[in-house]
């Protein structure tokens, strides 16, 4: 109820960038920060990874977004918008990192290791949260594995909620095209787990096997 | 792609429904009437469960990865803003408040007063000043021409006093004048009695004989 409140009273995503696009109103642009920073990052983490890398991906793109607000069409939703802004950072970054030979798992590894970010906001027992790091990482390195154009559907269907058709939007794709991308990344993945999760049974220290060419 | 093209198809007269029709089945985008004809269909061909249990449990799967939390300290400020947030809020509110109510309006208010005051006065000598130039200009010019009446006027003064003193001379010696014509023709008479005198002497003198002599 305070959600649907502060909605009917609050200033639609469009009406805010409208401000930033006419007036350059740093508030409404800060009011759309608020707003939309935190599913950023959570699509740059699903996306790269990497948690730092995420927050830094996120605020370039509120930054590209404000840099050309004048280029800003009120024809779409905002949302396809920055959704699609983002997405393309990190696009841009995965073939940055490609072009410089770092293995995203290894970083993975790495962050996953040494912070204490990527913990469950709950705290299970030793043994149980030892069980579901290792099934996140199983995870995450299978769906750092997909082609991004798979890793992408996946991402803002199953992680951030987004429609079929909003998919399609955002991605400049049919709908139907969306859907069969979902499926054939769900296919891949079951696949991709099964074989980590076989060579993790037969050897546990390689985390990072040659997969089938995707 | 291989999963659609793999379950398209029919058994018997049944046609087997396509990935993306599963994909909307599986995240709830499917009308509820499309929703009983697929869950019929799924109880009736293994083909399709066995499928749809595939992708169902790369779904499972992908929720193994948790969103990362972010750190604690950031997550603890966010109460802690609110707080602040609404404590500023109130503060702004009961300031505004007191300083409508409190006795220092009044003082604020005379303080305005004078600041209008101020700001009439600057403007009255602004638009003074400038009248006051055009009046000045304007007043030079008629006390030029003033000055240069009363100039004339006394040029012309000047000229008829001159003229006054001009002709009592003139009276003066006028008077002097016909005062030495009377006192020459006075002597005149005086030397014309004298020598009418002289002639009458002469002329006894002459008539005068000796006696012996005739």
């Amino acid at each position: 109820m305070p959600n649907l409140i502060s909605a009917l009273f609050s200033a639609s995503d469009e009406q805010l960038m409208w401000r930033v696009k006419l007036q350059d109103d740093a508030e409404a642009f800060a009011r759309l920060m608020s707003r939309w920073q935190r599913p950023i990052e959570n699509l740059c983490i699903r996306m790269t990874g990497d948690l730092h890398r995420a927050q830094d991906l996120a605020q370039s793109a509120f930054a590209r977004i404000f840099a050309r607000r004048a280029d800003w069409e009120p024809t779409g939703k905002f949302s396809t918008f920055l959704w699609r802004v983002a997405l393309n950072l990190c696009h841009d970054e995965l073939r940055r990192t490609k072009r410089r030979g770092e293995c995203s798992l290894d970083a993975l590894d790495e962050v996953g290791d040494s912070q204490p970010d990527f913990i469950a906001s709950e705290e299970p027992a030793p043994d149980e949260q030892a069980d579901s790091r290792e099934r996140a990482e199983l995870v995450r390195n299978a769906l750092l594995k997909l082609a991004t154009h798979y890793r992408e559907v996946v991402v803002l269907r199953h992680y951030e909620g987004l429609k079929f058709h909003e998919i399609g939007e955002v991605l400049a794709i049919p709908e139907g095209t969306a859907k069969s991308r979902m499926a054939e990344a769900l296919t891949q993945l079951n696949r991709l787990l099964k074989h980590l999760n076989a060579d993790k049974s037969c050897n546990p220290k390689n985390q990072t096997p040659e997969l089938l060419a995707l | 792609m291989q999963s659609q093209e793999s379950n398209t198809g029919t058994v018997g007269i049944v046609k087997h429904p396509n990935s993306s029709d599963w994909m909307s089945f599986l995240y709830g985008e499917c009308p509820p009437e499309r929703r009983r004809e697929l869950d019929a269909h799924l109880a009736a061909c293994p083909t399709c469960a066995s499928q749809v249990q595939t992708w169902r449990s790369s779904m499972n799967a992908l929720d193994d990865w948790p969103l990362p939390a972010r750190r604690h300290a950031r997550r603890q400020w966010v109460p802690a803003l609110k707080w602040a947030a609404a404590a500023a809020v109130i503060l702004a509110i009961g300031f505004a408040i007191g300083r409508e109510t409190s006795n220092r309006r009044a003082e604020v208010a005379a303080l305005k007063s004078s600041l209008a005051d101020l700001a009439a006065v600057v403007e009255r000598e602004h638009t003074f000043n400038l009248s006051n130039s055009l009046a000045l200009a304007a007043t030079a010019n008629t006390e030029t021409l003033r000055l240069m009446s009363d100039y004339a006027r006394l040029q012309q003064e000047q000229r008829a006093a001159d003229q006054e003193v001009m002709k009592t001379a003139l009276r003066s010696f006028d008077l002097r004048l016909g005062r030495v014509r009377s006192d020459l023709q006075t002597v005149a008479v005086n030397t014309e009695a004298g020598f009418e005198q002289a002639h009458q002497n002469l002329a006894q003198l002459v008539s005068y004989s000796i006696p012996g002599q005739q």
